[in-house]
């Protein structure tokens, strides 16, 4: 780890060699001194610059986008402004960006579904959402093994399930017929739920 | 609080699967507390409050021998980059701002920041190549959190995080290798090549932003949506035998046919270390790196890999200001640097 040689304090991420007669003299700067000092410099990419370039903006065709003023009513965030520098601002956001969201993260991750482990449920919560996320495991292995006829019932069976608790993926399966209909993170099935 | 005990680190010992190679297996989950808003859209306020309602329950004894917490805003610049030093916390937590904070344990393999980019960054440490082990250690801790704190969970995206690139399982793992031999034989880029095909990343000695120094560079996953914590491990499972096998060839190959020429280079490089009067961290990091690889080889029998490993550390800015006891300037760390080493050589 090096400091910047300016004010000595935070740790240099820009470094320079210098040629004054035909002697060479490393330098190295951090992020603000360079700026102050007006040294040409590009800044480092950040992994949310490359995220920008990513959300696009969708085509008119494309219906399951969320319009850009959306807002979150939680924390503020607009849709636009996610767009420009895709952070997000609380877990709402992910509700209602859900729709926009999908096409985005399987870009990153190849994938917007959820497998793994599922944390120990507070008061409340659905029993079927953990089996949901196991059935996608289950899923991804029936398609490995070639077993097509169980992939077909595990997929029609998460297809269910992802409609009760009103998925992202389920909406636009219906495509725009259901925009703006979306229930509530399945809140309507609480009561179904023996957990 | 302050804390100027500079040498942590247990996951620095040179011990462990594979470390002739692999130095280090580092494991974190982003998690984020229901009922609270994201970090970058917290006043200083619910910042404050967040961290109050954390730090006592990540202190937590099971998770680590004398569990402690420092709040960074109190600390100095001093122990803050001791801290990044040791790997205890991250760049982005150390340059960060606001309310923000690290439990850790005594041995440095447990570290949990509070208010980084995400309300919990949950991490554990440990030398050599221990992923299996490290995942069992890092869900019980998690496990044992999300009973007390609602974590922001949802079925579709799984654990929600700031950053898109985080969200689902939350976990990044990160394996630190030394690749010297590949390094010099110039065979390092088809490495990253072949890991960046496979949606693996290679970073910096001090992870993500960070230059790679002395020959160390950090694998980890990228993916962690639409995988599950298993298979992620299992991808880095394809990739890092081949990694460590290659290093190991090269190795091999260079000590068949250029055996003096490789013996010079690590020779020169303890002369140096040994001698020198005036150092800069850089270009003592390549030289331990060239008498790491030494010692492994058997070139080197006089000096033991403890020493080796402690000094990659003990020789960054932060601890030898520490272990020195007082702020200095570059040119003089240069010199005290150089002695350190060659203190620490002649002892052992």
């Amino acid at each position: 780890m090096k400091l910047c040689d300016n004010c000595r304090k935070n740790v240099a991420t820009v470094h320079l060699t210098e040629i004054k007669k035909g002697q060479s003299e490393e330098i190295h700067l951090c992020e603000n001194c360079a700026r102050d000092l007006r040294v040409p410099h590009k800044p480092p990419v950040s992994v949310h610059d490359l995220l920008g370039a990513l959300v696009d903006k969708p085509s008119p065709e494309e219906s399951p986008s969320v319009p850009e003023d959306t807002m979150c009513e939680e924390c503020g965030l607009t849709f636009e402004e996610f767009r420009k520098n895709p952070r997000f601002g609380c877990a709402n956001d992910y509700k209602i960006f859900g729709r926009s969201l999908v096409p985005l993260l399987e870009k990153i991750h190849g994938s917007s579904k959820y497998i793994g482990k599922v944390p120990s449920f507070q008061d409340g919560q659905p029993v079927f959402l953990r089996e949901l996320v196991t059935l996608r495991q289950k899923l991804k292995e029936a398609i490995k093994a070639e077993a097509y006829e169980q992939a077909a019932s595990i997929r029609d069976r998460i297809n269910e399930l992802e409609e009760l608790a009103g998925s992202p993926s389920s909406d636009l399966r219906k495509g725009a017929s259901s925009k703006g209909k979306r229930k509530k993170g399945g809140q309507d099935l609480k009561e179904e739920s023996s957990e | 609080m302050s804390l100027k005990s500079a040498y942590m680190g247990a996951w620095l010992k040179g011990e462990g699967p594979e470390s002739d190679i692999v130095v280090s297996s580092r494991l974190r989950l982003a998690r984020n507390l229901e009922g609270f808003k994201f970090k970058g859209r917290m006043n200083e306020d619910e910042e404050l409050l967040l961290e109050a309602h954390l730090r006592e329950k990540v202190i937590d004894s099971t998770f680590g021998d004398n569990m402690c917490y420092l709040s960074l805003s109190e600390l100095d610049d001093l122990d803050r980059l001791l801290l990044v030093e040791s790997h205890l916390i991250s760049l982005e937590h150390f340059n960060g701002s606001g309310q923000r904070g690290v439990a850790y344990d005594q041995s440095g393999s447990v570290s949990i920041m509070i208010n980084e980019e995400d309300h919990l960054r949950i991490q554990v440490l440990a030398p050599g190549l221990a992923l299996r082990e490290q995942l069992r250690r890092i869900n019980s801790i998690d496990d044992a959190l999300s009973e007390q704190v609602p974590y922001s969970f949802d079925t579709d995206f799984g654990y929600l995080t700031t950053c898109p690139t985080n969200v689902g399982t939350g976990l990044r793992v990160s394996v630190m290798l030394h690749l010297p031999a590949l390094a010099l034989s110039k065979h390092i880029q088809k490495v990253f090549n072949a890991v960046e095909k496979v949606n693996l990343a290679v970073r910096g000695f001090f992870g993500e932003g960070s230059q790679a120094l002395g020959d160390f560079y950090q694998i980890s996953n990228q993916v962690t949506l639409g995988v599950s914590q298993e298979e992620a491990l299992l991808e880095l499972d394809k990739v890092l035998p081949k990694i460590i096998d290659y290093e190991r060839n090269v190795r091999q190959v260079l000590l068949d046919d250029q055996r003096k020429i490789l013996e010079d280079k690590v020779f020169r490089a303890l002369a140096i270390l040994q001698n020198a009067r005036s150092i800069p961290s850089e270009e003592a990091m390549v030289h331990l790196s060239f008498l790491r690889m030494g010692i492994f080889l058997q070139m080197v029998d006089d000096v033991s890999i403890d020493v080796v490993n402690k000094l990659f550390l003990i020789i960054q800015p932060g601890h030898l200001q520490s272990l020195v006891g007082s702020e200095l300037s570059p040119e003089d760390r240069d010199v005290e640097r150089a002695a350190i080493i060659r203190k620490e050589l002649q002892e052992d």
